[in-house]
């Protein structure tokens, strides 16, 4: 459901816009409900990335659907917002399969709008004044870089997207490379670094951010590989915090059922490396998961102010709560499937018969329908 | 009337062959002469019930052996069973499929006594694919969660 719908289609549910999503994105990246805890780490972090210029690298952990994703979406959109901060938001996900940190890199570029990087460069290198100054400081180990992002800014459209390709890290032809002034590619972990390095120094210099936050989803996709696999990648992760000691935040999301296991499986490199603390999202407990259904339907209220239930009783909402979170907890995206058939039922009833007389044992079985597993092949 | 094959086997060759098939059921199926757990000595459903004089129920070493090697075998099989549930539960916890050297950190981790090294863990998931499947090289996720 839109967000940018008309305020009067949910009026009969006294809402001012459908609360609940199924699924992570940019429409509900503003909304925060409940996890006040976490929220309040989150605004610590904010704070400290903006006043401090150090480099960061932050763990955000959680189980399937505790809402990691929502968490950086959130991050993101707080930054884009503000400009004024001086971050420059990256949201980039994991690879599903990869032999090395190119993959990683490759990501990482192709979440990044190299048009507005190649903006920012110009600037700098308007005041870096040579061309020789710049690739002593920015980009030593790759001077290729300065060419591609030169082409950037380019008329030609066609030397504009080689160079583009070339800096997501994508193999070019001789011939093409040729056409950049390119003598070769960015092929392993140290190339990936150096340029990676190299743009967040030009970010950095560009005076309009002093600081890239780059958001690293999935990462528990580097325990789907081999061990080998897994430390290349946390060597480049660790080379390249370390070569930017200033102005960079790495945030790196991992999907993992318990915070033990969660400690095991981080490599020892990147926990020497890490700021507490780390964004944890647990399971939620009723009393929380109530809180967050309110929190939700707050928020998409008509009226902001009125903590009522929206279209729900109040007892409704609770037994529902108690249903989900009788074993051990649950978690916002079970809440958020499981209210929002709730809701479509509210909604169709309202609209079709004018009221809605859905029982408390009725609710719980819609509930149910909405969050049983597929078929399986025993089926 | 010609001598069957059986019939010119001596005493010594049959029970070798009775013998390892005794041993064998004790060690690997954990499955004993009756005469091993009863003091009634019932004979009629034994393996070696044919034979004259029977050398497991006269040798009270011979049932101490065959007792250890049973044991041995229940020992291995709970063991086994207790690891299995260990990885499942891992598995369980974790959602996703892991690498089988994360499955093997994770496992050590919560029961060291439990594992011999990470290669066990290797053997244990990738030899019982009814319980564990392979969604990519060396990357294991549970049949049924």
């Amino acid at each position: 459901m839109s967000r940018t719908e008309d305020v009067s289609k949910w009026e009969h549910l006294g809402l001012s816009r459908w609360p609940f999503y199924t699924t992570v994105d940019e429409s509900s990246a503003a909304i925060w409900a409940d996890r006040e805890e976490v929220k309040t780490v989150i605004d610590r972090l904010i704070w400290q990335w903006v006043r401090q210029d150090r480099t960061y690298i932050h763990l955000v952990w959680g189980d399937l659907g505790s809402g990691k994703s929502h968490t950086l979406f959130y991050l993101r959109h707080h930054f884009l917002e503000q400009p004024h901060l001086g971050v420059l938001p990256i949201r980039a996900v994991m690879p599903k399969e990869f032999k090395g940190f190119l993959e990683v890199y490759q990501a990482i570029m192709s979440a990044l709008d190299l048009d507005q990087v190649a903006e920012l460069f110009s600037h700098v290198y308007r005041d870096y004044g040579s061309k020789k100054t710049i690739v002593k400081d920015v980009f030593p180990y790759i001077p290729d870089a300065i060419n591609a992002l030169l082409q950037m800014r380019s008329d030609i459209e066609f030397k504009k997207r080689l160079a583009e390709t070339w800096l997501r890290g994508i193999r070019l032809t001789r011939s093409q490379m040729d056409t950049l002034e390119i003598s070769r590619s960015i092929k392993d972990t140290d190339d990936c670094v150096a340029t990676l390095s190299g743009l967040i120094k030009i970010v950095a210099a560009s005076k309009k951010y002093n600081r890239i936050l780059i958001m690293l989803d999935e990462c528990q996709r580097t325990w789907e590989v081999k061990p080998a696999i897994n430390q290349n990648i946390n060597v480049g992760l660790q080379t390249w915090s370390d070569a930017n000691s200033n102005h960079l935040t790495l945030v790196l999301a991992y999907k993992c059922g318990r915070e033990q296991d969660f400690i095991s499986l981080i490599s020892k490199d990147i926990k020497s490396r890490i700021t507490y603390p780390t964004i944890s999202l647990p399971l939620l407990n009723s009393k929380e998961a109530l809180s967050f259904v309110r929190s939700v339907l707050g928020q998409c209220s008509i009226k902001p102010e009125d903590l009522s239930w929206g279209p729900f009783d109040e007892n409704m909402v609770k037994a529902v709560v108690q249903h989900l979170t009788k074993v051990g907890g649950t978690t916002p995206r079970h809440l958020m499937t499981a209210f929002n058939a709730l809701l479509t039922e509210y909604d169709f009833q309202i609209v079709n018969q004018g009221h809605c007389n859905l029982t408390i044992d009725q609710a719980i079985k819609i509930v149910d329908d909405a969050l049983s597993e597929p078929f399986t092949e025993d089926e | 009337m010609e001598d069957t094959i059986y019939d010119t086997l001596d005493f010594d060759s049959s029970w070798h062959s009775i013998q390892r098939s005794i041993e064998h059921s004790a060690a690997f199926k954990g499955v004993l002469p009756p005469c091993v757990l009863s003091k009634n000595y019932e004979c009629y459903d034994c393996i070696a019930a044919e034979l004259q004089e029977c050398p497991v129920g006269s040798d009270g070493d011979y049932r101490s052996y065959l007792l250890f090697l049973r044991d041995s075998f229940v020992a291995h099989e709970s063991k086994r069973a207790a690891q299995i549930k260990l990885l499942q539960n891992v598995l369980r916890r974790h959602k996703l499929p892991l690498h089988w050297e994360y499955i093997a950190l994770l496992a050590i981790k919560e029961a060291p006594d439990l594992f011999v090294s990470p290669q066990s863990v290797k053997g244990l998931v990738f030899f019982n694919p009814d319980l564990f499947v392979m969604v990519r090289e060396g990357v294991f996720t549970l049949t049924k969660y």
